[in-house]
């Protein structure tokens, strides 16, 4: 009786390792991408992040109680993981003097204008992160407004308001980009 | 998936095409097979180190606990330092002698001795009769 009881244990375990392993097969690249966005641009920081997710989420999967789904869910342990990077960073920079700085991506795509990237990133960043996150999570990285509130932790209305300030502060910053002439 | 813009955060012309724009270009180059594979290695050693984190607190629990019960039974039974010794004399000291050594040199053993075998002065044992009923 106990060795069946070992044996659907050893199963179930097996099982639940296969679909987490299916999980992060399907949502690693996003994960990835969604931090380095969130990170400002840092591909081992977005490693980084996206990795301590997936361990936090694989470790807390027995807290899951299916209020939300399980993608929304691990995204918005990444958004908080993402923005725990960031306040670590700043207390390192703040009391490290130059500290260790974010170091850029080191293999930047070579169709994309390096300065420009670095322009955007700098938009970015200036914004306030609640503007930042719902910015990226919804204009950038097309979770709805409801997703993104619901990963967030905020009202759906808090999120529009959100995402109108921030594409006010970046038409202003990157005006040239949004321009037909700028544009191309 | 439902898209933004069907919850009434629509853009004009050109906010669409600046969004386009910073979703093309602040974006990471897609990872390669390698990437990929590191990445997953990386991801399993650190969920194999979460688990021996993990793991190791029952076994710190224990422990504790059981020093806990150690300490409690310690102090129950009464096992403690034992009491000090009075120290060997440094060569050449002036050794106490009289009241000096009486009082250096007292135990407990002698003062018990003293109070079982010693009969009271009259006058206390008057008193402790008033109070005693002896």
């Amino acid at each position: 009786m106990e060795a069946t009881t070992n044996v659907e244990l050893a199963a179930a375990e097996s099982d639940l390792e296969l679909r987490f392993a299916a999980f992060v097969e399907e949502h690693r690249e996003r994960a990835r991408r969604m931090a380095w966005r969130l990170v400002g641009g840092d591909a081992g920081a977005a490693d980084d992040v996206a990795q301590e997710a997936f361990v936090r989420a694989w470790m807390g999967l027995g807290r899951f109680r299916g209020e939300a789904s399980l993608g929304t869910w691990f995204y918005r342990i990444l958004v908080r993981q993402a923005a725990h990077h960031r306040r670590w960073r700043q207390v390192r920079e703040l009391w490290g003097g130059i500290g260790t700085p974010d170091a850029p991506d080191p293999k930047p795509d070579a169709t994309s204008d390096p300065a420009l990237r670095a322009r955007i990133g700098a938009a970015l960043e200036r914004l306030p992160r609640g503007q930042r996150e719902a910015f990226v999570l919804v204009h950038i990285e097309e979770f709805t407004v409801n997703e993104s509130a619901e990963i967030l932790g905020k009202a759906p209305g808090t999120v529009k308001s959100h995402l109108h300030r921030a594409l006010r502060a970046l038409r202003t910053e990157l005006a040239d980009l949004a321009g037909g002439a700028g544009a191309e | 998936m439902e898209r933004s813009r069907d919850e009434g955060t629509t853009r004009n012309r050109d906010d669409e095409r600046l969004v386009e724009r910073i979703r093309a270009e602040w974006a990471p180059p897609p990872m390669t097979a390698f990437e990929r594979t590191h990445f997953d290695a990386m991801l399993q050693e650190r969920i194999e180190h979460a688990h021996r984190r993990v793991g190791r607190w029952p076994a710190l629990g224990i422990g504790l606990a059981t020093a806990a019960v150690a300490a409690l039974l310690i102090v129950r039974v009464g096992v403690g330092p034992a009491p000090p010794t009075p120290g060997p004399l440094a060569a050449g000291s002036v050794v106490p002698a009289g009241w000096a050594a009486d009082v250096l040199y007292a135990t407990p053993a002698d003062e018990m001795t003293l109070d079982e075998d010693g009969e009271l002065p009259a006058e206390y044992a008057a008193i402790a009769g008033v109070f005693l009923d002896l």
